[in-house]
């Protein structure tokens, strides 16, 4: 089903922390809410979850206004981490299940499949505080999703996970989406959310500044995103027309254009004495479109 | 099962499987069970005590010496040689004492105790003063030349104050009466001070603890902050009853079953003192300050970001419940002052102090039951107040001031 947010908005005594926020995350979708520290994110998560009491605004669940989701329903994965360090994985992960109202041998058969999944089997009765912090990250994700929730929210799944543990993840939550889980994500690292993301929000101070499909987001810019390997000097680069910017990365050039259209002038400008070893245009990568967006760069 | 239920075991079962909790049930059941046995464990190592031998040197004519009498700790006997032979018989061991008696004037009986340096406790000293008491008021006696009978009614007589009321038909408490229920209600004061200190910083640490362990918010978000308040409260309130219950139960089956129930007649003879209206008021007491307290620690355990701030964030009411105790301590010698009836009021000392005043004092049933309300108000108000709070509470990580956190918490919450 779909999760719709309209107007949600949290004051804190004189400060907006969440300014008229709307989304929608649609069941079988993977959703990105993106930005900086502060930004609002964890906020907007805890008034979904019914953590805090919105200050205005609705939450839609299937197009039907709620005043509280289903807490069975919804898999939570916090952003600080948290498990009783005194209890055997296996113990912790059913406990949490029961608490999202699933029955102990429904939950067992669950927890063996992610425990294998996760590569945890040698860890099954191991207390939760011998761990390493991938593997209680790993832990902790299998809690957040151990009922089969209809709605995943996680904040920032991927920190302080090592590329391989990423990308299990990635696969865990590219399989619950195709189970038809409505999942929402927030992350800092921006190719994350382009690999996995169907639609995104950018946040700033509690606004939003782009909400919608991720393609939608990148052909507002166009193609402008153009890299050259070649005989060229930097200089001569830069002076082309239609240029913005050159930087130059070992012996790869990266052009930013004001227009896709200049592209056609640059490319028989460079090609005039033959061969070169590439040519390539390309939109204009999350990461410099969020710069771009918030502005002052620092994501 | 429901959510409350997951969450009551969960935590009540973790924490009657501890170690710590077994350890101290088990240092506080041997604790009962010296007590029970400490005459036999006493007995071991007074075993081979023989009684004191005192020599008694009568100088004074009268046969004084006679009216000594000796008991199973003490045995006295007329020397018949010169003070320096007896003198001689200490130094050779032979005897422990020697009680010179000698008469001023023929009437006034003076009494001398020579010993080897160190031979005498306190408390043979004292016993042997009771006892030199009592036949100096014998040779007094015999001095009047009264007949054997009137003699004995000197001795004998004695007279006990009835109290009687005569404004309403029940009879008042005898001044007895009054110092065993002082006595029993310093012991719930006691217990009351012994179960708080131990439970409450107990859920404090553990609510701070999945606080800054941050399990909180999965919790809070899988359940809600009521079932997880309740659940935490009722859980540390069970455990406490239930070492309680162990603690109680087995003492009573140790009364019955030792020195062939004397102690359980003991027990029996103590609750016969007390009204049954007393035990319910003690009881209500007991039970609501454990769950104020408890509560209380709840609260104070969710402002406070870490475990180990705790310590600090209980101390308050710490301080609040020593005042309380040492109130209930002035109150063993005189239950009828003014600071008593004060604080018997004040809903974080009432059940210390109010127990005391319904025993050992008069007053109309009225001043208890008020105080009773007093005090469930305030859990009710305390109750109501936390689950609004708690919320924002269980959220909120600055490390300003306690009044800080609780403005941040309190506008969490709303």
């Amino acid at each position: 089903m779909t999760l719709t947010v309209e107007q949600l908005t949290k004051k804190f005594d004189h400060f907006t922390a969440v300014d008229h926020l709307s989304l929608e995350a649609e069941s079988g979708k993977i959703f990105g809410l993106i930005g900086q520290n502060g930004a609002g994110k964890t906020t907007t998560f805890r008034m979904i979850l019914k953590l805090l009491v919105p200050t205005d605004g609705v939450i839609k669940w299937g197009g039907e206004t709620v005043n509280t989701l289903d807490r069975d329903m919804i898999g939570y994965l916090p952003e600080e981490r948290g498990m009783y360090p005194k209890m055997a994985v296996e113990d912790q992960i059913i406990f949490f299940g029961r608490l999202r109202g699933k029955n102990k041998r429904d939950l067992k058969k669950e927890a063996d499949y992610w425990i294998e999944r996760f590569g945890l089997s040698d860890k099954r009765r191991a207390l939760t505080e011998t761990l390493s912090k991938g593997n209680q990250q790993k832990v902790q994700l299998i809690v957040s999703m151990i009922h089969q929730p209809s709605l995943l929210i996680l904040d920032e799944p991927f920190s302080g996970l090592d590329p391989v543990n990423a990308e299990l993840l990635k696969k865990a939550i590219l399989e619950l989406k195709e189970r038809g889980a409505t999942i929402i994500f927030s992350s800092h690292r921006m190719d994350h959310v382009e690999e996995l993301c169907d639609h995104l929000c950018l946040l700033q101070k509690g606004k939003s500044l782009f909400s919608g499909a991720i393609h939608e987001l990148k052909s507002q810019f166009g193609k402008i995103n153009l890299t050259l390997r070649g005989p060229f000097m930097e200089a001569q680069l830069a002076k082309m027309p239609g240029v913005l910017s050159v930087s130059c990365q070992n012996d790869t050039f990266r052009l930013l254009l004001s227009n896709e259209q200049d592209a056609k002038t640059i490319f028989n400008e460079v090609t005039k004495n033959g061969f070169i070893e590439r040519f390539s245009l390309d939109y204009l990568s999350l990461e410099d479109i969020f710069k771009r967006k918030v502005g002052d760069g620092n994501v | 099962m429901s959510k409350f239920a997951i969450l009551f075991s969960q935590s009540y079962f973790s924490k009657l499987k501890a170690k710590s909790f077994i350890i101290t049930t088990l240092i506080f059941l041997l604790a009962i069970l010296a007590l029970f046995m400490w005459p036999t464990i006493s007995s071991w190592f007074s075993s081979n005590d023989r009684p004191l031998k005192i020599e008694i040197v009568d100088r004074t004519g009268l046969n004084a010496g006679l009216l000594m009498k000796g008991n199973s700790k003490i045995k006295y006997s007329l020397f018949s040689g010169s003070l320096a032979q007896s003198d001689q018989a200490v130094k050779d061991k032979k005897a422990d004492g020697v009680l010179l008696l000698t008469a001023a004037n023929g009437v006034q009986l003076q009494a001398q105790m020579r010993t080897a340096s160190g031979a005498l406790t306190l408390n043979d000293q004292q016993l042997i003063g009771q006892q030199l008491q009592t036949a100096n008021q014998l040779f007094t006696i015999q001095g009047l030349k009264l007949s054997p009978e009137q003699a004995q009614r000197i001795l004998t007589a004695h007279i006990s104050l009835e109290q009687k009321t005569i404004n309403n038909e029940s009879n008042g408490k005898s001044a007895d009466h009054k110092t065993q229920a002082a006595f029993i209600s310093y012991g719930i004061a006691f217990f009351i001070y012994l179960f708080v200190i131990s439970y409450m910083s107990m859920i404090s640490s553990e609510i701070a603890a999945e606080k800054d362990s941050r399990i909180m918010e999965i919790i809070i978000s899988s359940s809600s902050p009521v079932a997880h308040l309740l659940s935490r409260t009722t859980a540390i309130l069970a455990l406490g009853f239930t070492q309680i219950f162990i603690l109680f139960g087995s003492g009573l089956i140790m009364a019955y079953s030792f020195d062939g129930g004397k102690y359980w007649h003991l027990a029996g003879d103590a609750i016969t003192v007390v009204s049954s209206s007393y035990l319910i008021f003690a009881l209500l007491f007991f039970i609501l300050a454990c769950i104020l307290y408890t509560l209380l620690g709840a609260v104070l355990g969710s402002l406070v970001s870490k475990v180990q701030d705790v310590g600090q964030a209980i101390m308050p009411v710490t301080m609040i419940l020593m005042i309380g105790f040492f109130i209930a301590i002035s109150g063993l010698g005189n239950p009828d002052t003014l600071l008593i009836k004060i604080f018997s009021y004040i809903p974080f000392t009432a059940s210390m102090i109010m127990p005391m005043r319904i025993g050992a004092t008069e007053m109309g049933i009225w001043e208890a039951v008020l105080s009773l309300v007093i005090l469930a108000g305030t859990i009710v108000w305390l109750f109501q107040f936390s689950l609004k709070f708690y919320r924002g509470s269980v959220l909120t990580y600055t490390s300003g001031s306690f009044f800080k956190k609780m403005k941040q918490a309190l506008s969490l919450s709303k």
